[in-house]
């Protein structure tokens, strides 16, 4: 589903081996259904995940259906599909340096990064884990449901600019398909 | 050392744990043929090399890694015999070179990659395998010049994201293969035509270049990698700079840093100057700015080369074709060959094809040489007022007042004025590794020509402390230590400590030592600028060397008042008319001298003394250009040769008395005088005291000497009105004690004194300055007699292996580029142990070659037959073997240079002479068989003495046996508790 992806986010699923469609950020659940997808991707995308709300509709119409993988506005689309709220960074997260903690691995990665807002940890139901965080200042990076196959991020796996420390999160996103 | 302590099986014996990076990870990276295996393993490409012992397999692994390749053979200083072959013709031409000049008769053959770019990255891992990348450095000088002996500039400039992204990936790769826990450098050699790259070498450790990297982006390497070791995570490691963030991020840098080592070329002027794998500098200097000119102009004027800028009037006599054949052949002074070259017209592109240096660097440059040019039309046309706009984008580039004062034949201060006037001043900016993404709470400064201000102000008292620049021949890390104590003591006074200095190697620019860091050139411009904007009550000048002495009267001038011993009574120390007036009041004998204006007038004068007559002239500083003369034929070739004599520039003649070299470090409050005691050089005068070994307390000196010494200290240091630190030298002959120089101000041996007496000797002199008298500290004034009887040396340590063509004879001249301690109970094991630590070890039986002046020939024969008689055998030149022989020694003659092989040189390449005694006869000509002598020594690792001191002493400790069993192992607190 495409909010505004960012160009290298394509390649690097194709690079995979991926065969892409790439639908609009308002279209049905039911015709993203209609394509017969091995997984979804929800993508990156500009401001308030509250402006994008119906994207959150269509994802939570999809839940259970297909594997899904969020990143960025797509993570805070996820959460609030299962009924997560988000707030605005007193400062946004920009750049290609931000360190993010693997809290099931106790491994920090730095990450690349770009966004205002963020998912409220207290809004989040039990069938979501937070499995990244920051480690700048504690917020969201990272969430996955307990059963299903969906996970999440908030910061871009796909590396350039930054790094390519996250990049095997595409490859946990192909092994779920 | 951990390798070997672990092959020993110590640290299993003794149950040490070896912590941090494990030996496995160390003998990996280490272990070229591990390296290699390990590099393949991940997939990280590698130079391919191979060592062979003839031609024919040299041509056939050219022919397996691909032309170009390069040969270098085994065991020769500096790479002399190798090169590069482009085809199998050139190869077999180069290697018969090679394997002819190795000792071995072997030749290294390796891929060539001279000419790619050279790029490094500091990494750092933890136990959990988190790693980071803490920067990225890019050495302007390609492949081939050691990264050392480079021009580096932070962060990497010429590489695109995705390339840089690539390296960065391989650098995790391999700090994760090799499992190192704690800090990484690893170098990588980057083909600019393609997307090719090799691995080049792998740090299992902090380096140089993680110091730099440490100051670059205000992340401490080292501190985070000693928490790593002790067991700590990178996420639970505290950033202090931000103070809230953790030490798992890869620093922001908002800024460029530029890197420029410094050479000890201006000491040695025989030495070849050329560039290559074998590193030459002794110091560095760091600039930081907003621009890579900026940064790049002020690092130029940090090295103190009396060069203020780029522009060198004396290299555009050289032609085009000249210049471009110099920029090819990498020297110290390639960057000024480079601007001159672009001031002639040579285009960007070519000298970026000539010197492999990559055109947006030569473009860089070119915009400061373009900048130069616009600023002289308009000097040129000579309008009324200077230029505004112009200036102002001059002095973003890091143009200074120095150089904008020569454009417009006007002063430094005339330009000052008019920047103030117009509002053109610096404003600071904050390096605080995260770009202001988050409050910094210890960040250091540099200076910018923009708009915003960054600095905020401080409570309290403040004071200024100017730091000592690179680390060069004469001015050492000892001023670095000085600076550092005395920034303690004012914050353990309650007061905030401001440091200005440029040098990355050093504690002082930590950013946790002062209160305030302002990474900046110590000239005039820059300091002033600093102190105008902070406004600290005064400046302390005493403690950088000779750096902030030098400013120390201009300084004043502009208004800053200095701390301390004032600027008057230092100038009656350095000045040398006002300094005898000051001994003949007090009635301190000094040797006899005078100063020439005329070759004639100089022989006059030592006519009158009678030689041997000590020369110098009197422009320089730090002993250049000063010699001892024997004769009246020597003194007219050193008038006529070595230095130009003129009314301008005259020329001091002394008596030298070969005297006992002592010298003193004394505080004093301006009543009363703290001497911590008194040391004794082991050489006699003439030998530099930087390359003299120091002896505290002195082995030979009466009482009634030590107390004269101690008058004439109290007498100067009272009558110049010293508050803080002064060093005296003294040589005494016949129970005369000549007072030979004064310093007002913290001496090389300030640390040592302060660690073998215990005299914590910066604190009480900056508490002095600050007005606590020595006695309100709870010291007694005079000679300080400490309770514990303790021995130690200070011996010099020397780096001419490293410096093809540099006499080793020591002179005059300092040439010495460290220092190391012996300290024990008694003086012969103290100097066993710092002779060891200098890495002067003599095998107790062994042939030593004896050949010396002729003025030495009758002296040295007791010292040979004491050797002789401790077993060792004795090889000597004809005239030596004579004098010898005449005495009865039994010594075999060994032939001359010029005679046939094998003669003295052949015999020490060959290993049949593991000791060489050999002292100067007059001359630095490189053709002198002395000169050979000692090179070939050096060269071949063979120790050469070239005083009849040392020379004596060291058979001292031969015959006491020192280092046995008797020797203590102790730590310096044991001494003292």
């Amino acid at each position: 589903m495409d909010f505004g992806i960012k160009r290298n986010i394509v390649n690097s699923l194709a690079a995979l081996g991926c065969s892409l469609i790439i639908v609009p950020a308002d279209t049905p659940p039911q015709e993203i259904l209609d394509f017969k997808p091995n997984g979804v991707l929800l993508s990156n995308g500009p401001g308030d995940p509250k402006d994008a709300l119906y994207g959150a509709e269509t994802a939570s119409a999809l839940i259970g259906k297909v594997p899904l993988f969020g990143i960025c506005l797509g993570h805070q689309l996820l959460a609030s599909a299962f009924g997560g709220d988000t707030f605005k960074l007193p400062f946004g997260h920009r750049g290609s340096n931000h360190p993010v903690k693997d809290m099931e691995k106790g491994r920090v990665y730095i990450t690349s990064q770009n966004h205002g807002y963020a998912v409220k940890a207290e809004s989040l139901p039990k069938e979501l884990k937070i499995t990244h965080c920051s480690l700048n200042d504690g917020t969201i990076e990272g969430l996955r449901h307990v059963k299903l196959p969906v996970f999440s991020v908030q910061y871009h796996p796909e590396f350039s600019p930054g790094p390519a420390d996250s990049f095997y999160l595409f490859n946990e996103f192909l092994a779920m398909l | 050392m951990a390798c070997e302590l672990a092959e020993m099986g110590v640290l299993e014996k003794e149950g040490v744990r070896l912590l941090g990076t494990s030996l496995n990870s160390i003998q990996m990276a280490e272990d070229r043929e591990k390296f290699k295996i390990m590099l393949k393993s991940i997939g990280e490409p590698v130079l391919e090399s191979e060592i062979v012992s003839t031609v024919e397999d040299a041509v056939k692994c050219a022919e397996e890694i691909g032309y170009p390749v390069i040969v270098r053979p085994a065991y020769t200083l500096g790479g002399t015999g190798g090169g590069m072959a482009k085809n199998e013709e050139d190869l077999r031409t180069v290697a018969a070179k090679g394997l002819k000049y190795s000792l071995i008769g072997q030749i290294l053959v390796e891929k060539s990659v001279v000419g790619w770019k050279e790029i490094e990255f500091e990494v750092m891992r933890d136990s959990a395998d988190n790693c980071i990348t803490i920067c990225s450095m890019e050495n302007i000088d390609p492949m081939g010049i050691h990264t050392g002996d480079s021009i580096v500039v932070a962060p990497v400039q010429t590489l695109t994201d995705r390339e840089y992204l690539r390296l960065r990936s391989a650098s995790l790769k391999i700090i994760r293969a090799l499992k190192i826990e704690g800090g990484c450098n690893i170098q990588f050699a980057v083909d600019p035509n393609s997307f090719d790259y090799y691995v080049i070498e792998v740090n299992p450790r902090v380096s140089r270049s993680s110091a730099l990297a440490s100051k670059a982006t205000g992340y401490p390497i080292a501190k985070v990698a000693t928490k790593i070791a002790i067991g700590k995570t990178l996420d639970q490691i505290k950033n202090e700079v931000t103070g809230k963030t953790f030490a798992c991020f890869e620093p922001a840098v908002d800024y460029v840093v530029v890197k420029i080592p410094r050479f000890p070329f201006d000491k040695f002027e025989t030495a070849d100057r050329k560039l290559g794998t074998q590193m030459k500098a002794t110091g560095e200097v760091m600039a930081i700015d907003r621009t890579f000119e900026g940064a790049l102009n002020k690092a130029v004027r940090s090295l103190e080369i009396n060069t203020f800028g780029l522009y060198q009037p004396e290299f555009m006599n050289y032609s085009r074709e000249e210049l471009l054949k110099m920029i090819k052949e990498a020297t110290d002074q390639r960057l000024f060959y480079i601007a001159s070259a672009l001031r002639k017209g040579v285009s960007v592109e070519e000298i970026s094809k000539v010197s492999g240096i990559d055109a947006f660097f030569v473009g860089k440059i070119n915009n400061i040489v373009n900048m130069r040019k616009r600023l002289e039309e308009v000097a040129h046309y000579k309008e009324k007022e200077l230029p505004k706009k112009l200036i102002e984008e001059a002095k973003r580039m890091g143009f200074s007042d120095y150089e904008l004062a020569q454009i417009f034949n006007t002063s430094e201060t005339e330009i000052r004025r008019l920047r103030k006037q117009w509002k053109i001043e610096p404003v600071y900016k904050m390096v605080d590794t995260c770009a202001a993404e988050f409050e910094a709470e210890t960040p250091y400064y540099y200076s910018t020509y923009e708009k915003e201000n960054e600095v905020s102000s401080i409570k309290g008292r403040k004071i200024a402390v100017i730091g000592s620049g690179p680390i060069r021949i004469g001015q050492g890390i000892e001023f670095d230590y000085c600076s550092v104590h005395c920034v303690w003591t004012l914050k353990e006074e309650g007061i905030n400590a401001v440091i200005i200095n440029n040098n990355p190697e050093t504690v002082s620019t930590d950013f946790d030592t002062a209160d305030r860091l302002y990474f900046e050139p110590l000239v005039l411009e820059d300091v002033l600028n600093v102190l105008e904007e902070e406004k600290p009550e005064g400046v302390i000048v005493q403690f950088g060397g000779q750096t902030p002495i030098n400013l120390s009267g201009e300084l004043q001038r502009h208004g800053i008042p200095i701390l301390g011993t004032s600027v008057e009574n230092i100038d009656r120390a350095e000045d040398r008319e006002k300094f005898d007036r000051l001994l003949k009041k007090l009635d301190i004998p000094r040797p006899p001298g005078g100063t020439a204006f005329t070759v004639e007038e100089a022989l006059e004068i030592a006519e009158k003394l009678g030689y041997p007559v000590l020369v110098r002239p009197s422009y320089v500083l730090g002993g250049r250009a000063m010699e001892i003369v024997y004769s009246k034929e020597e003194l007219y070739k050193y008038m006529t040769t070595a230095v130009k004599v003129s009314p301008k520039h005259p020329v001091l003649v002394d008596k030298y008395i070969e005297g006992k070299e002592v010298e003193v470090d004394a505080i004093a409050d301006g009543r009363d005088v703290l001497i911590p005691g008194i040391m004794e050089h082991i050489e006699r005068a003439g030998i530099h005291s930087g390359d003299s070994i120091a002896v505290f307390p002195p082995y030979s000196l009466d009482q009634k000497t030590e107390q004269k010494i101690v008058d004439y200290t109290k007498k100067l240091a009272i009558s110049l009105k010293v508050k803080g630190l002064i060093n005296i030298q003294f040589v005494v002959k016949d129970d005369v004690a000549y007072v030979l120089e004064v310093n007002p101000r913290a001496s090389r041996t300030v640390p040592f004194m302060s660690k073998v007496t215990g005299i914590p000797m910066i604190k009480i002199a900056t508490k002095a300055i600050l007005g606590k008298t020595i006695r309100e500290q709870g010291f007694l004034p005079g000679l300080y007699h400490g309770k514990n009887k303790t021995a130690a040396v200070k011996v010099p340590v020397f780096s001419f292996a490293k410096l093809a063509e540099v006499d080793t004879g020591l002179g005059p001249e300092m040439k010495s580029t460290g220092e190391v301690m012996g300290i024990d109970r008694n003086f012969e094991n103290a100097l066993y142990k710092g002779l060891i630590s200098a890495g002067i070890e003599i095998p107790s039986h062994c042939s030593i070659l004896v050949t010396v002046a002729d003025k030495d020939k009758e002296d040295c024969v007791e010292v040979v037959k004491g050797y002789a008689e401790l077993g060792y055998s004795i090889y000597a030149t004809e005239g030596t073997a004579k004098a010898l022989m005449k005495h009865g020694l039994k010594v075999k003659k060994v032939n001359k240079i010029r005679d046939k092989s094998p003669n003295i040189l052949d015999l020490i390449r060959q290993g049949d002479i593991q000791f060489v005694f050999n002292t100067l006869t007059k001359g630095k000509e490189p053709e002198r068989d002395g000169f050979k002598i000692r090179r070939v020594a050096v060269e071949h690792g063979v120790p050469c003495i070239t005083s009849l001191d040392t020379f004596k002493m060291l058979l001292k400790i031969l015959k006491t046996k020192a280092g046995g069993e008797n020797t203590s192992i102790m730590s310096l607190q044991d001494y003292f508790s």
